[in-house]
């Protein structure tokens, strides 16, 4: 069992000088409290650092270490840091210093010296590599140090073909110690490899076998090939998975600049559209300027049309009284000569009297005059009506509204464009535009070599039938000579067959305890009383299984991080390697009660814990009160400047 | 109307106030800005004055070529005897006009423009 009895750190992230934190020999739970920006990311990255050599940001990114030197002691000249773990390991006492030295600017390379010491006894660099190896696998150290706002990744189990799922399926079967299973059953391969050569060539010299013997070397030869390929495929899958996997968290991680990016470019589209129509539009009021340039004059035109009307009808009624005189005239002219009206036909007398016809009144000259006028007017409303005879401005002003629209809209996106690009400044658009570029490729090719594998397996199941069969064959033909090396290949494979079904039967076993212990602990842990407990699938991913006998299906953020601390847990009582389990944040968006669950619940998870919290995540009091005796101390990071932090500064 | 213009020509000033009214996207040719220019002159009443170096911009077969230049300031006023003559000074007059509806709106809104010439007494009762 390892655990960790001392952190030394030097001029490490905001710890500046020489710092220790002493964990003490005890099992239990130790809490180190310290605010945002305070150094608990790094106090974790410290003890990774020292482990297995990297040190992680948020989201799982790799960050180079050289990040991690002190600011304030490399700008006063300083140029070296590090970190030194005292641990005990099944009793013996193991320490791990890791110093790293900051080469000048602009490169800051990084010399990395390591060392390790069993029982004060320095190792070569080749043994402190095994050693290390030994204790804390990179793969399996996300099980003892972790993030607990990264917890809900393990929901990537419940999906099959996810990558991410893929990776911490394996990381889990190693933590459980699958992987020595699986070694063996390789190495038994090798064996009836070799037992099988010297048996055909055995049987090579044996006129009755000779020809069973050549049939089945060559397809052996075949299924050897078939299996380099199947080798190569898989080395190209990992690749490919792993490629994928790093691009998915790049995804992630790039979530807010992909946001960005797509509303430059649905800004980019909408001036392209309104572009276009403003085009149209001014196309259009272009094609009607040719002929709206008469529209400033329009009214005064109508007005002109209707004095013109009017005064052609006043000169009708003029004319139409004058006439009207004239006649009037004419009959009483005719009245006095004839001494009879001529309308009436009464006598009158009208002696002496003297009448004009009247056209006394009437003026040769006016007459002209006035017929000169008409004819004017008629050309000029004949000319109005042909230049009002012209669309109007209506449709054009609605287009000039909507260009004018268009314009203010545009100056809004040119704006927006502008603010996103400066934003985009800070951010790495380049790596995304790279990822976002290679993503598809990239998962095609997977899901090619996928295929090919898949082909591949299909071909070495037909070429190894054909083994077999050859090798029945090649039995009956030697009768009762059966050579050693026969003997001894059947005996290989037999125990291959042993081991082949151990490890399903193990397999199965792990996944029933892990099923048992994680529900166990996850009925601890959850204030819902109707959920019965968890059901494990293929892939270690938990369902969360209601009494009724259904699966919840929708889980909230709060559930999911219950249900990753429960496999977490049961993951620990079932490692073939029990270590300490350091937590960072560990309660995410959990209410007080599942806090109150939690802590109460960490003691059985291992036998030494440590959260980093915050002072508003967990109340001392309260976890006092649930720990009691399994409270080991609880440690304070303190500020002293921005770029100092003090462990303990009291 | 012998003595009538052959060419008409604009001021160095109102040449520039064309190309802006052209390049704004609202014209496909300044001849149809200067014809807007000259209607709007009309319409505000302007009274022409002949003045100042113009240089020629088209003939008048160009400018007018179906006549309705020619017809409308006959329209408006029936007694002059040298329309071309004063279709030049109104496009002048209209011209210095649209650079000061371009000074102030930055564009040419149409609305505007045709809002501000004045009404008859009859459409303001109306109106």
């Amino acid at each position: 069992m390892l655990k960790i009895r001392e952190i030394g750190i030097f001029n490490f992230g905001p710890y500046r000088g020489k710092q220790q934190l002493i964990l003490g020999e005890k099992d239990g739970v130790t809490l180190v409290y310290g605010e945002n920006m305070r150094g608990k990311t790094t106090l974790l990255n410290a003890i990774r650092f020292a482990l297995i050599g990297k040190i992680l940001g948020r989201g799982e990114r790799t960050l180079e270490p050289y990040r991690l030197m002190n600011s304030s002691a490399y700008s006063e000249g300083e140029r070296e840091f590090g970190v030194a773990l005292l641990m005990e390991n099944d009793g013996e006492k193991i320490e791990v210093r890791r110093r790293c030295t900051v080469g000048e600017e602009p490169d800051r390379k990084l010399k990395i010296d390591t060392t390790a010491f069993v029982a004060d006894v320095p190792q070569s660099q080749a043994e402190t590599n095994d050693l290390l190896q030994q204790l804390m696998p990179e793969e399996i150290s996300r099980f003892f140090l972790f993030d607990g706002e990264l917890l809900q990744q393990y929901e990537e189990l419940l999906m099959e073909e996810s990558v991410a799922g893929e990776q911490i399926r394996e990381a889990i079967e190693q933590i459980l110690g699958i992987p020595v299973l699986l070694n063996a059953r390789q190495d038994l391969g090798e064996v009836i490899e070799r037992f099988s050569k010297a048996e055909t060539r055995e049987a090579k010299k044996n006129q009755a076998t000779e020809k069973h013997a050549k049939n089945l070397e060559a397809v052996v030869e075949r299924v050897k090939e078939l299996k380099k390929d199947r080798d190569k495929l898989k080395e190209q899958e990992q690749d490919l998975a792993d490629k994928k996997a790093a691009m998915d968290n790049a995804l992630k991680r790039s979530s807010k600049t992909q946001a960005h990016m797509a509303k430059l470019e649905q800004a980019e589209e909408r001036i392209v559209a309104i572009d276009a129509k403003c085009d149209a539009h001014k196309e259009e009021i272009r094609d009607l300027m040719k002929v709206g340039w008469l529209w400033p004059a329009m009214s005064k035109l109508r007005e002109m049309e209707s004095e013109i009307l009017v005064a052609m009808e006043t000169e009708a009624q003029k004319k139409a009284a004058a006439n009207r005189a004239r006649l009037i005239g004419e009959l009483a002219k005719e009245a006095v000569e004839v001494g009879k009206c001529p309308v009436c036909f009464q006598e009158c007398e009208c002696d002496g009297l003297s009448l004009g016809d009247g056209s006394e009144n009437e003026d040769p000259d006016s007459e002209a005059s006035d017929r000169q006028d008409e004819a004017n007017r008629i050309r000029q409303l004949s000319a109005i009506k042909r230049l009002l005879n012209h669309p109007d401005s209506g449709r054009a002003v609605t287009l000039m509204e909507e260009i004018m629209a268009i314009v203010a809209e545009r100056a809004g996106l040119k704006q927006d464009i502008k603010d996103i690009n400066l934003q985009l400044e800070s951010e790495d658009v380049e790596e995304l535009k790279q990822v976002q570029a290679n993503y598809g490729p990239t998962n095609s090719a997977l899901s090619e070599c996928r295929r090919a594998l898949k082909d591949n397996n299909r071909q070495i199941d037909e070429a190894q039938s054909s083994v077999n069969a050859l090798r029945k064959r090649l039995r009956r033909a030697s009768g009762s000579n059966q050579s050693e090396e026969m003997k001894r290949r059947e005996l290989a494979e037999a125990t291959r067959s042993i081991f082949e079904k151990s490890i399903g039967r193990f397999r199965d076993e792990l996944r029933d305890r892990i099923e048992a212990d994680a529900s166990a602990l996850f009925k601890k842990l959850t204030t819902e009383k109707q959920f019965s407990g968890l059901r494990i699938n293929a892939n270690y991913g938990l369902e969360i299984m209601r009494d009724d006998g259904g699966v919840q299906e929708l889980r909230s953020s709060g559930a999911e991080h219950i249900v990753a601390l429960s496999l977490v847990g049961a993951l620990q009582r079932n490692s073939s390697l029990t270590g300490p389990l350091f937590i960072d944040s560990p309660f995410g968006r959990l209410d007080a009660e599942h806090r109150k669950n939690v802590v109460k619940a960490l003691p059985g998870m291992a036998p030494q814990v440590v959260l980093l919290v915050y002072s508003d995540e967990l109340d001392l009091q309260m976890a006092r009160t649930e720990l009691g005796a399994s409270l080991l101390a609880m440690h304070r990071l303190e500020r002293r400047t921005a770029t100092h932090t003090q462990i303990d500064a009291n | 109307m012998t003595d009538d213009r052959q060419t008409i020509g604009v001021s160095e000033k109102s040449g520039s106030t064309l190309e802006a009214l052209v390049d704004a996207g609202v014209f496909s040719q300044q001849v149809d800005a200067a014809k807007l220019a000259l209607s709007v002159a009309l319409a505000h009443g302007d009274e022409p004055v002949e003045s100042q170096e113009r240089t020629t911009k088209w003939n008048v077969g160009t400018f007018d070529q179906n006549g309705d230049v020619r017809e409308l300031i006959l329209c408006f006023k029936p007694e002059c005897q040298t329309p071309y003559r004063e279709a030049e000074n109104l496009v002048e007059c209209g011209l210095r006009r649209l650079a000061e509806h371009l000074e102030s709106h930055g564009q040419l809104d149409l609305e505007v423009l045709l809002n501000e010439i004045p009404k008859s007494q009859e459409e303001d009762a109306q109106g």
